[in-house]
């Protein structure tokens, strides 16, 4: 079975080459920091800010990518339209679309000058660049396809015909969707919910153009990362350090209880 | 609260058109090959399909009529399904998957499991309410199934191949205890079964389906007495051949004279023999039987101390002997026998 | 029969065709060495030098031929880390003094630091001037969207002194990365103002309004020419730069040259 041996190590070693890849830039981050610093560092007055505002508006963000991506999972799931992939595409657009272009396409939209955001502002003064409101959009904008494709794809594999049970047990379609439904693609739901919350986290990129970058209000830990690492490195490896723990520690805790 | 159904309509290359009705408290079993359109039927009754044309009526009120724009949600109707492999919710215990009708219907929680209580109770789960339904074998999960459809007190229970999905065994246990609880069930049900020991154990009345439409229905007693179609006799374990009276005592089956006594009169006319009335010689009998015929062994499959061989020869036949006959016989596919039938066991109806 | 090296073949193959195709891959522009055949020049400067430095290395590769000027701006901060952290670089141009100050100077030849240019401060406004801003005291007002750059890069450093002395509070809504991306901020017409560079305002032409910051608060910021290898091209470019052509260029685009 010398052919098999082979097959294995060709895949094995490509395998621990990819982990290396992944590894090292982590482990080094955790080499380079200075440990005993850390607290000296994390005082730098723009870091607990950044991390409170970055949990806040993540948190907003999950919310409502849950309300608002879970039925729009249920749509994609279940219809039977013929326009029904060319809907899912679209949903899948920001995934690919570099987060500096979903920012610039967000003030087109929302912006004061933007498509809606200049009624807004013409009929109620509101202006939504610049402000956390902004960030949450920002956010939202990127997390919201992986939510919905994630748990899209649990609410396939549920058998349909649990849909129709219910119904002749006398459940409504809204109670069906509450009763039924999501409890039994939970699992699907809390992963979706995982990967959108790393990726809202971790948005840059459209947050800076839309919501641009000011402390305690739109500079997120992302944003605080970035601008700390030209005036206090060090500050800017221990508030990456925290964020990598936090991560680590909500999605390692996700799924261990989610994903068996 | 009596149902009369007049369903029609097409999907795909099923073409659905039959009336069916019953009264409360009968057991209505539905046969038919696979593609007939039998779980079809359930669901236009459930409402989870919709008739393109004819409608749907229980007890007066009306569940489904395209002709008249009405049709009334599976939600509003008062049906319960089951189906072959149960599908109790996962994510539920007992208790609460046989309560979760009631509670859809706007029943309180404490109320809902009392319900539940009861049916479960009837169908002898009464001892392990809060076990998830992955806990249970399959005989008890479409016990739990039948009881979350009948904890809603529903006119119709609908029963898709409910032993089908179940070990032989467990399947016959089951049968039983499905047979005392739908005695004692007031309300109308519908058994779609391909089992003919489902229906005619259980069953009041059966309808056969084939392609969409009724081909036979009657009570057990009268469907063993007079198949009228080959699929309806294979049911009930017949030999099934058509044919034309010659006289009071012959019948023409494809060119062949069958002898039997009482032919009726008019022409065409339908010909059973049961199995067990065909005998099998290696050589050509003397005597009295005037059926006898050549024939050639197509298939032999041996059923406990017995054997069905299939013969064949001016038409096709089925005999059940002894596996020591077949050891006698020294029976083998492709042996050429002779087979005869005494007049008295062969026997015609119109057609 | 089978051959003992049979099962060799595959990975051996890998590695040979990786080898190959690493030599195959031309040595980096900017590495310092083989000065005698390279004709390229690597320049990493300050944002707000984009329009400028662009055109004068299209004025030298014209009339230099065969030789290549390659551009990247960024903020001078930024700069300043990526040549620390070994980026290959012949010359930098950095937006203020004080921005050399972190540079590793173990990489700057000797007496390789020229003023370059100098230029102000400046406010900038959308055309339509939505914000009513005509003066620097004008920014503190509370319905204004201001911006600025941040604090850690030269223009946001100057403007905040600027501010300081006129004594204004301005209405600031976000820091940005760089100068340019603060300018971007007006020309979207998200920001009613900010503090940019003159020579931002010439070189946005129409597309934006400028305000005169009075002299007594604005703060000159001098460009530093830092020149870190010595290979024949660069040092032509750097002539070039500070010669009278690459002078005129820049005072067409707002500076203010020695």
């Amino acid at each position: 079975m010398r052919s098999v041996r082979w097959a294995r190590a060709g895949l094995v070693i490509p395998a621990w080459l990819a982990i290396a890849f992944l590894l090292v830039p982590l482990v080094a981050l955790l080499v380079k920091v200075d440990w005993a610093g850390i607290p000296a560092h994390l005082a730098n007055p723009i870091v607990v800010p950044a991390l409170r505002l970055s949990l806040l508006t993540t948190s907003s963000t999950i919310a409502i990518c849950a309300l608002l991506g879970t039925p729009l999972a249920w749509l994609l799931a279940r219809s039977t339209h013929p326009a029904t992939p060319w809907l899912r595409a679209l949903v899948t657009v920001p995934l690919v679309l570099p987060p500096v272009v979903g920012g610039v396409a967000l003030l087109m939209a929302y912006g004061r000058e933007g498509v809606v955001g200049r009624v807004l502002f013409d009929v109620a003064g509101w202006s939504i660049p610049f402000t956390t409101v902004a960030v949450v959009f920002a956010e939202v904008f990127v997390a919201l396809p992986f939510y919905v494709l994630a748990v899209e794809g649990s609410m396939r594999g549920l058998d349909p015909r649990y849909d129709g049970l219910a119904a002749t047990l006398g459940a409504s379609p809204w109670r069906t969707f509450r009763t039924v439904v999501v409890p039994m693609v939970a699992p699907g739901i809390a992963s979706g919910a995982a990967l959108a919350w790393a990726r809202a986290l971790g948005e840059f990129g459209a947050t800076i153009t839309f919501a641009g970058s000011y402390p305690g209000r739109t500079q997120t830990a992302p944003l605080a990362v970035y601008f700390l690492l030209e005036s206090d490195p060090q500050a800017a490896i221990a508030l990456s350090l925290v964020m990598l723990l936090i991560s680590v520690v909500i999605l390692g805790a996700l799924r261990g209880r989610w994903l068996r | 609260m009596s149902l009369q159904a007049d369903v029609r309509l097409s999907r795909g290359v099923l073409h659905l058109d039959l009336a069916l009705s019953a009264q409360p408290g009968q057991i209505v079993a539905v046969l038919g090959p696979n593609g007939s359109g039998k779980t079809t039927l359930l669901h236009t009754l459930a409402g989870l399909i919709r008739l393109q044309h004819g409608q749907i009526h229980v007890s007066g009120s009306v569940w489904d009529s395209p002709g008249e724009s009405v049709w009334m949600p599976p939600e509003q109707r008062r049906t319960g399904l089951v189906v072959a492999d149960h599908l109790l919710f996962p994510h539920l215990s007992v208790i609460d998957n046989v309560g979760f009708g009631p509670r859809s219907r706007g029943v309180p929680k404490a109320d809902a499991r009392l319900r539940a209580r009861v049916e479960l109770d009837a169908l002898g789960l009464g001892d392990r309410p809060d076990v998830r339904p992955r806990e249970l074998s399959s005989g008890q999960a479409q016990r739990v199934a039948l009881a979350r459809a009948l904890a809603t007190d529903p006119a119709l229970l609908l029963l898709d191949e409910p032993l089908s999905a179940l070990d032989p065994t467990t399947r016959a246990q089951t049968r039983a205890d499905l047979g005392v609880r739908l005695r004692a069930f007031p309300g109308i049900t519908i058994l779609v079964t391909h089992d003919p020991l489902d229906a005619l154990s259980l069953a009041d009345r059966l309808v056969f389906i084939e392609a969409g439409r009724l081909v036979q229905e009657g009570t057990p007693q009268e469907v063993i007495a007079r198949p009228r179609d080959p699929y309806v006799a294979h049911v009930v374990g017949l030999n099934f051949l058509r044919g034309r009276r010659i006289s009071d005592q012959q019948v023409d089956v494809a060119g062949t004279t069958v002898v039997a006594p009482d032919v009726p009169a008019g022409g065409p006319v339908c010909v059973t023999i049961p199995p067990s009335a065909v005998a099998l010689y290696l050589t050509r009998p003397e005597g009295s039987p005037r059926n006898t015929w050549p024939v050639t062994v197509s298939d032999i499959q041996l059923v406990g101390q017995t054997a069905r061989v299939s013969l064949v020869g001016p038409f096709t036949l089925a005999a059940e002997v002894t596996t020591t006959a077949v050891a006698e016989l020294r029976l083998g596919i492709g042996q050429e026998l002779w087979a005869t039938v005494k007049a008295t066991e062969v026997r015609v109806y119109p057609a | 029969m089978r051959r003992a090296g049979g099962r060799f073949r595959a990975p051996v193959a890998a590695l040979a065709f990786a080898a190959l195709a690493a030599s195959g891959c031309s040595p980096a522009a900017g590495e310092p060495g083989n000065a005698a055949t390279r004709h390229t020049v690597v320049m990493l400067a300050a944002s707000s030098l984009t329009e400028s430095l662009t055109t004068v290395a299209k004025d030298f590769r014209a009339s230099h031929p065969g030789t290549d000027v390659q551009l990247s701006f960024a903020a001078s901060s930024t700069v300043v880390t990526q040549v620390n952290q070994g980026a290959p670089a012949d010359l930098i141009a950095l937006a203020g003094t004080a921005a050399a100050v972190p540079l590793d100077k173990s990489r700057i030849v000797k007496n390789g630091t020229r003023p370059l240019a100098s230029n102000t401060l400046e406010i900038a406004t959308p055309p339509s001037n939505p914000g009513n801003v005509n003066a620097i005291t004008d920014l503190s007002r509370p319905t204004l969207n201001v911006v600025l750059c941040a604090a850690t890069v030269p223009c946001g450093k100057a403007a905040a002194k600027a501010l300081s002395l006129a004594g204004v509070v301005a209405h600031v809504v976000s820091y940005e990365t760089d100068v340019k991306a603060t300018l971007a901020k007006v020309q979207l017409g998200e920001a009613d103002a900010a503090i940019v560079y003159h020579s931002d305002v010439v070189s946005a032409g129409a597309r934006v309004r400028g305000v005169q910051i009075p002299a007594s608060v604005n703060q000159t910021v001098d460009y530093p020419l830092i020149q870190l290898t010595n290979d024949p091209t660069t040092v032509e470019f750097r002539t070039y730069l500070l010669s009278d052509q690459g002078r005129k260029r820049l005072r067409d685009n707002g500076f203010l040259t020695p």
